[in-house]
């Protein structure tokens, strides 16, 4: 039971992340920048929660701080690729080298130390932003599902998905979709990187490790689509339990650090494999 | 590069500002900054070994471009590229001898293309059979492969008798030669000169340059042409890769004598900045490795005089990547749209 909580507690960031990716996917400009954004949003998280006594507010703020963070960083990307017509893999490259290289500045200048930022929580703390995790995963999955199937400006953005010049032909503001979704890949992001800086109570340097590229893989696996994506996000999550409980079998548990991206590439070309043979079966 | 121009400028006067808010010392630390890479002899031959093991990755950067894809494993290419040929010698041991230098070298040169080449040809294969893009497969495969190779160095290949995390000093007959008094110009930097040099050839001047020019401007074309474009994508992504393994054995016979943690220092990352400040091109890269690896330097020299520590190359690296491709024609788009709206018909008319 202990061990299906952990697992579905470990999904939640991993499933926003890549809810966001997904839009950004949808309108045709993926953006790779995830990982610096959850990285911003967990940085911010804790500098916002630092500043209030009551937890509760803390929380409130800290969460806010990343949403805020995240869509600060997606706007820096949106205006760069689609306003100023920058490359947006380059862009996003970018976004996680900043985040790489101002936040060790930003800790010494806000925290007074470039390494770790303790929050001071105690576990029950971290529990129950693990299960606000777990409730925003699920509001935000089930809005994703609806927003996509249902509500116009959903399935304009499918459309373009499916065919960007139809879908500028038919009056279809591309660029603003494109725009709107680049803020909200890196906003949903971010705010998966506060739920995981309040989870652990502290910042960690390099807190992320892989999850912004695991959310971009999840994208794929779930074929582009919120509930196969979910399964795809439990799978990654179980992946990552293992590595953590394996370190502790291990003498060098450094060669573990590595296994997540293992398991991710190993995953893609399991499914691209699959995806194939399916393929190839349809034809005959 | 011209169009590199305005951006740099923007991250030297980021940096500025960095430093300028993160030390008493300003003038002192700007003075750094600006004058010691050129004038400190230290410094000076340091960017120049640095230039020459960034034109490597630059390079391999650029062909990774030149035929429409994305090579950002160049990290682990290059630490595999430096640990194998490591590893070779530290098995090779005591029987290695003064008169074997020159096979020795030539046969490390070889395993570094290889161990990292084959990375580059995974990548390549997974683009052609199964449509994974090498933009996420090289990345994964390095960031899988890095912690590895770090726990190999830390575990059991690391010499117990040093205080490093570190492999044992590769013996003194196997280290590139270099000048007396200035031991970081060594050999390596003419090696990373003629290799370039060669790609440059092979590139602009041979027939299979040609196809791997026309199958990156257009793949549907150069398919429909009868050249084979898969074929044609594992051969530039092996020699992509092949070159960031030459770097990273360059760093470790020429700079380093050990496979220390960290080694490479980055040359994948900042080979791609390279790439992006040459304009993605071949001929411009010894300019923007050197400009590149000015920059990394300066940012080293300047932090001295500052009161905290951080990794300002990697913000300068950032703002590169954040404002190269960027389209800085603001006065001719503001023009154009103001042209459209007073002469709303004159150019549509025209189309």
């Amino acid at each position: 039971m202990n061990a299906l909580v952990n697992i579905l507690l470990q999904t939640a960031p991993l499933y926003i992340a890549a809810l966001g990716g997904l839009f950004s996917e949808l309108a045709g400009r993926l953006n790779i920048g995830l990982e610096g954004a959850i990285l911003f949003g967990a940085f911010f998280a804790s500098i916002a929660f630092r500043l209030f006594a009551d937890p509760l507010m803390g929380m409130i703020a800290a969460l806010a701080a990343a949403a805020l963070a995240g869509s600060m960083a997606g706007g820096i990307t949106a205006w760069l690729s689609i306003s100023r017509r920058a490359n947006v893999f380059i862009v996003g490259l970018g976004v996680n080298l900043l985040a790489w290289g101002l936040i060790p500045l930003l800790s010494q200048a806000f925290a007074g130390s470039k390494g770790v930022i303790n929050l001071g929580v105690d576990s029950a703390f971290q529990d129950g932003a693990a299960l606000v995790g777990l409730f925003a995963a699920i509001t935000i999955g089930l809005g994703c599902i609806l927003y996509l199937s249902y509500h116009h400006s959903g399935l304009r953005l499918r459309k373009i998905h499916l065919d960007e010049y139809s879908a500028r032909i038919q009056g279809t503001d591309v660029a603003k979709y494109q725009f709107r979704s680049l803020v909200f890949s890196s906003t949903l992001s971010a705010f998966a990187g506060g739920i995981i800086a309040l989870h652990l109570g502290s910042y960690v340097p390099n807190l992320s490790a892989g999850k912004g590229w695991i959310a971009l893989v999840i994208i794929y696996l779930g074929n582009r689509r919120p509930v196969p994506m979910l399964i795809a996000s439990v799978f990654f999550a179980i992946s990552q339990l293992f590595a953590n409980e394996a370190q502790r079998f291990i003498s060098a548990p450094g060669i573990l650090i590595g296994l997540p991206y293992l398991l991710t590439l190993i995953a893609l070309i399991l499914y691209k494999l699959i995806q194939k043979s399916l393929a190839e079966r349809k034809h005959r | 590069m011209r169009k590199a121009i305005l951006p740099l400028s923007l991250s030297v006067l980021l940096a500025v500002i960095l430093i300028s808010l993160g030390t008493d010392q300003v003038f002192l630390a700007l003075r750094a900054f600006f004058i010691a890479p050129l004038s400190n002899p230290f410094y000076l031959t340091s960017m120049i070994s640095l230039a020459s093991l960034l034109l490597l990755s630059g390079s391999g950067i650029s062909l990774a471009f030149s035929a429409g894809s994305f090579n950002l494993g160049g990290e682990g290419q290059s630490y595999a590229g430096g640990l194998a040929p490591a590893f070779l010698m530290l098995l090779m041991g005591s029987r290695m001898e003064a008169w074997m230098a020159p096979l020795i070298l030539l046969l490390g040169i070889l395993t570094a293309m290889l161990v990292s080449g084959v990375q580059g040809w995974a990548a390549a294969e997974l683009k052609n059979r199964l449509s994974i893009d090498p933009l996420i497969s090289t990345f994964l495969l390095s960031s899988a492969l890095l912690p590895f190779m770090d726990s190999l160095i830390i575990g059991p290949l690391r010499d117990q008798e040093s205080n490093l995390l570190s492999m044992p000093r590769i013996p003194e007959f196997l280290r590139l030669p270099a000048l007396p008094s200035l031991p970081r110009i060594h050999l390596g930097i003419l090696l990373s000169l003629a290799a370039w040099a060669a790609v440059m050839l092979w590139y602009h001047h041979s027939r299979r340059g040609f196809e791997v020019k026309m199958a990156g401007a257009n793949a549907d074309f150069a398919r429909f042409m009868g050249l084979p474009v898969g074929r044609l994508l594992s051969l530039v992504m092996i020699v992509s890769a092949a070159l960031h393994g030459l770097a990273g054995f360059i760093a470790l016979v020429g700079v380093q004598h050990a496979a220390v943690v960290g080694f490479t220092a980055g040359i994948g990352w900042n080979g791609i900045a390279v790439s992006l400040i040459g304009g993605n091109r071949l001929r411009n890269l010894p300019v923007s490795a050197l400009i590149f690896a000015y920059l990394i330097t300066a940012s080293n020299a300047a932090m001295v005089f500052t009161d905290f520590s951080f990794e300002l190359s990697t913000v300068i690296q950032a703002s590169v990547f954040l404002l190269i491709s960027v389209d800085f024609a603001w006065r001719r788009n503001g023009f154009a749209l103001l042209k459209s709206r007073l002469f709303p018909t004159s150019g549509e008319a025209l189309k």
